[in-house]
């Protein structure tokens, strides 16, 4: 019986390969360039749109390597980026849409590659639930990287900020960003209208408790 | 980042990222020690 090996023979792609990820949006001491850096193994590194992957761990190895887990990583969809979005440790990220290239090694999720390209930036909302429009200083970052966070408007206050489509041009190659939709008016059933009209009937009447005894108070006050 | 089982390994061209980026300069060389050592006299 002849012998078969089974590994598999290496696949070509003449196209890159697209994935998703999250990444917090860098910007240089100097305010010349803009970067990305990790949410996970990659968290003290920052590379720009289109980067070569090296090992963040310090070896001189060529990434990715059998022997580390080094590169760069993405998923395949977008909804597997999303569900990581929602741990707390990572709502102030932002969604990348890359092009993997280089050498890859391909796992059932996504990919471990050498070469990147940012196509795309998404934007979630401000953490007060409005569109981010700006990036500002969160007061993160590492060595000649300041760390940024996206916010609107109305929250941004005295801070530096820079405005999105600032931080595309800074980050060159093409980079497209966009920002979440205003919330939408929510259509609440009947049940849920008079679970909300109760909640708002609650406050407002633990509001009139508190009126009422500062009142009886001050009343009390003045008859001595 | 959790990926899953490891199904295969590959290259992929992405000719955007070819040409936009500045080769990449190679690692400089590890500089050669030459070690001195003392030959005895050999004796015929």
């Amino acid at each position: 019986m002849p012998w078969r090996s089974a590994r598999r023979a290496p696949e070509h792609s003449e196209q890159p390969l697209a994935g998703f990820k999250l990444a917090h949006p860098m910007l240089s001491a100097d305010g010349s360039r803009a970067g990305f850096s990790g949410v996970t193994v990659g968290r003290g590194h920052v590379y720009l749109a289109v980067d070569d992957a090296i090992c963040v761990q310090g070896s001189r190895h060529a990434s990715p390597s059998k022997w580390c887990d080094c590169g760069f990583y993405c998923f395949h969809d977008v909804a597997s980026a999303r569900d990581l979005a929602c741990e707390p440790e990572h709502r102030n990220a932002v969604l990348l849409e890359v092009a993997a290239s280089g050498r890859y090694r391909r796992y059932e999720r996504g990919l471990r590659y050498s070469r990147q390209r940012v196509r795309s930036v998404r934007v979630n909302r401000c953490d007060c639930g409005q569109p981010a429009t700006v990036l500002v200083d969160t007061g993160a970052g590492s060595t000649g990287w300041r760390q940024l966070l996206p916010t609107c408007l109305a929250c941004v206050g005295a801070r530096p900020r820079l405005e999105l489509q600032a931080f595309a041009r800074l980050a060159g190659h093409g980079v497209t960003i966009s920002g979440e939709a205003a919330p939408a008016d929510i259509e609440l059933s009947g049940a849920g209208q008079v679970a909300l009209l109760h909640a708002e009937m609650a406050l407002l009447q633990a509001r009139l408790d508190d009126l009422q005894s500062r009142l009886d108070a001050l009343t009390r006050g003045g008859d001595t | 980042m959790q990926l899953g089982r490891k199904l295969a390994e590959g290259y992929a061209v992405d000719p955007e990222a070819e040409e936009s980026t500045p080769p990449v300069a190679e690692a400089p060389a590890e500089p050669r020690v030459e070690v001195e050592t003392a030959v005895e006299p050999v004796r015929a």
